[in-house]
């Protein structure tokens, strides 16, 4: 009898096989230089017009590069011209720095603590988890600012970590998922509260938690004083769940009366969301900062935000559409919402940002001005309402930005975003550089790397790390 | 970590000649296998050369980076997988937008079809349509023949994630299978 094993082996090798030879190898990238550019990044602004890669008054401003542009804040007031969808769209680019990922912080971000304590950086949670990749995996906290480790957890005996997740408020509260391995039928999900505590005897502590779910999660999230925990089920009816994580007791229920995933990324099967991936179990779910909104995932095509408080019922019909996952064609572009990369929630839960991209159109306005027309430029995009919940498209002026494009469209990562988005850890790649750390006011400060083992994933950051 | 140049195999200028050297070695011994790997997981020769190829000049840009030059072909078969996932999410996005009926997805190219015949294009298919890491397990343990621990450090999982991920790759697999026939 021939096994489904043998058949699938039988398929692989037959195509396989069709490939007898390599083309020669061309280790020369398709992106023209970008010269050396200063520490410091500078970012596009925010502006309520249509996208235009012309400079001011058609002439080129090589000095300006990089030097007089800022990221400005979110909250700056927008224009109200051009209302013409549902959410404001706003890609902030940076510039090539080759800063690396082995960079050590500028220190004119932060601030000197004593000898051994920690340098913290304003605004931005002091340490992070990282799931490390072993035979048998394990924890590692770190210190955001140094790197320096400051504790490290092993798995509990029987049981496979699979990822970390955090986002309580006090940046001390994560929760730790494993599989505790059978030798005979299906692994299930185990739970732990992982609590630090930098400098103390145990600096890290992994206590298990009585969370009745045995299915490992399509996503999960804490609330932000660190007492509900969400879990997204995938399934028949796909389903999301609010547990009490010192009792393990269900508080609130919602369940999706039409077919669909919580999913941040697509599938071919939509039921087998349910095995939990690792790269995306963490981008599911957020908890807004003021902790009364939940944001999910949807069939990896939005973003719902529902009221946390809401009682049990109709997850579609007790929550909203938020934003888009994936591309919105405008006249004169497109932008990606690459939500998988990253996404936090953030005005109180009236807007998201996410790792972004956006196509270049080879024609438009101007054109011949931009070598890189028909590029992709990679950045943090962020999709919010107006006050009057007016639909605007606004995407960042690029008219200093005409060089600075992606090798890779899908070379933005968000780690952490602060509420109003103004802060990010994240990382950007393009033409050959790979930049992680801190974006703040129109500033790039590199951080140091993170414990990336072999293999190294996509972007340094994804679904195991976590602050 | 510094920006390397441009150059091509064959041509590297001094201070680049370990990355170059080692690169290029890599590519000659496992190029063809590694592009055998992204057509199972795409379908399309194409596809699969850019893919090994760009994966291939992720490594020479991030040498340096390496902690240890003995890990580059785990290296770059985890960058052939991350690149092969993402050509498939994007394949997905950009069918979803044009509205298209996703069987290409699932196919093979005109070129392999005519090649590998049909009893094993319905399978193939079916592999294609697993989630990401069952797919992958799939491949890594039964085509690369890598053991649990390979497949782990491949996929950036541990072994009982494997373990059970395979597992469950052949039950899908099997059932689709049923149901086809």
């Amino acid at each position: 009898m021939i096994t489904t094993e043998d058949r699938a082996r039988a398929a692989m090798r037959a195509i396989g096989d069709t490939v007898r030879d390599a083309p020669p190898l061309e280790l020369t990238p398709s992106a023209p230089d970008l010269p050396a550019a200063a520490d410091e990044v500078q970012l596009g602004g925010h502006r309520t017009r249509r996208v235009s890669l012309r400079r001011p008054g058609g002439a080129a401003h090589p000095g300006r590069r990089g030097r007089d542009r800022r990221w400005r804040s979110r909250l700056a007031p927008i224009a109200a011209a051009v209302a013409v969808a549902a959410v404001a769209i706003a890609l902030v680019t940076i510039k090539d720095v080759p800063n690396g990922r082995v960079a050590p912080p500028s220190p004119s971000t932060n601030s000197l603590g004593p000898a051994g304590t920690s340098l913290s950086i304003p605004g931005v949670p002091e340490y992070y988890v990282a799931w490390i990749q072993a035979s048998t995996p394990y924890l590692v906290v770190r210190d955001t600012a140094t790197s320096k480790q400051v504790g490290e957890v092993g798995a509990p005996r029987g049981v496979s970590l699979e990822g970390i997740y955090g986002a309580a408020a006090d940046d001390r509260t994560f929760i730790a998922v494993g599989n505790r391995l059978q030798d005979l039928g299906e692994d299930t999900a185990v739970w732990y509260l992982l609590r630090i505590d930098p400098g103390g005897r145990t600096p890290a502590r992994l206590t298990p938690l009585p969370i009745p779910v045995q299915q490992n999660p399509a996503g999960i999230a804490i609330s932000p004083d660190g007492t509900e925990l969400a879990v997204a089920l995938a399934g028949s009816p796909a389903t999301l769940r609010v547990y009490s994580i010192p009792t393990g007791k269900v508080l609130r229920t919602w369940s999706a009366t039409v077919p669909g995933q919580l999913a941040v990324e697509p599938t071919l099967e939509p039921a087998s969301v349910a095995a939990g991936s690792q790269f995306t179990a963490a981008r599911e779910l957020r908890w807004s900062s003021d902790g009364r909104q939940l944001a999910f995932a949807w069939n990896s095509s939005a973003i719902r935000v529902l009221d946390a408080t809401a009682p049990d019922g109709n997850l579609m019909t007790s929550s909203r559409r938020l934003a888009a996952i994936g591309t919105t064609v405008n006249k004169d572009s497109s932008v990606t919402c690459n939500a998988a990369q990253g996404w936090e929630l953030i005005a109180g839960g009236q807007g998201v940002i996410c790792a972004g991209s956006q196509l270049v159109p080879p024609l438009g306005a101007g054109g011949g001005e931009c070598r890189q027309r028909g590029r992709t430029l990679v950045g943090f995009l962020e999709e919010t309402k107006d006050a009057q919940g007016d639909v605007e498209s606004s995407l960042a002026d690029f008219e200093t930005e005409c060089s600075a494009y992606a090798a890779y469209p899908d070379g933005a990562y968000i780690g952490w975003s602060n509420a109003d988005a103004s802060v990010v850890i994240g990382s950007l790649v393009w033409d050959g550089h790979l930049r992680f750390g801190l974006f703040r006011d129109g500033r790039f400060t590199p951080l140091p790397a993170l414990p990336v083992s072999v293999p190294v994933p996509t972007g340094v950051l994804i679904g195991t790390y976590d602050w | 970590m510094s920006s390397r140049p441009p150059l091509t195999a064959g041509g590297s200028p001094a201070g680049d000649t370990d990355a170059t050297a080692g690169v290029a070695a890599l590519y000659q011994a496992h190029a063809v296998g590694l592009i055998r790997l992204a057509i199972v997981m795409l379908g399309d020769r194409g596809a699969a050369e850019d893919v090994v190829q760009d994966a291939f000049l992720g490594l020479y840009r991030n040498w340096d980076g390496l902690d240890d030059p003995g890990n580059a072909l785990t290296y770059v078969r985890s960058a052939v997988l991350n690149r092969c996932r993402n050509a498939l999410r994007q394949r997905g996005q950009r069918e979803r937008r044009d509205r298209q009926d996703p069987g290409p997805m699932a196919s093979e190219s005109a070129e392999a079809v005519a090649l590998i015949g049909e009893e094993h294009q319905e399978v193939l298919a079916g592999i294609r349509a697993l989630p990401d890491r069952q797919r992958e397990a799939l491949v890594l343990r039964f085509y690369l023949d890598l053991s649990e621990e390979e497949t782990a450090r491949a996929m950036g999982v541990s072994r009982g994630t494997v373990k059970s991920a395979t597992s469950r790759a052949v039950a899908a697999l099997g059932r689709k299978l049923k149901e086809g026939s």
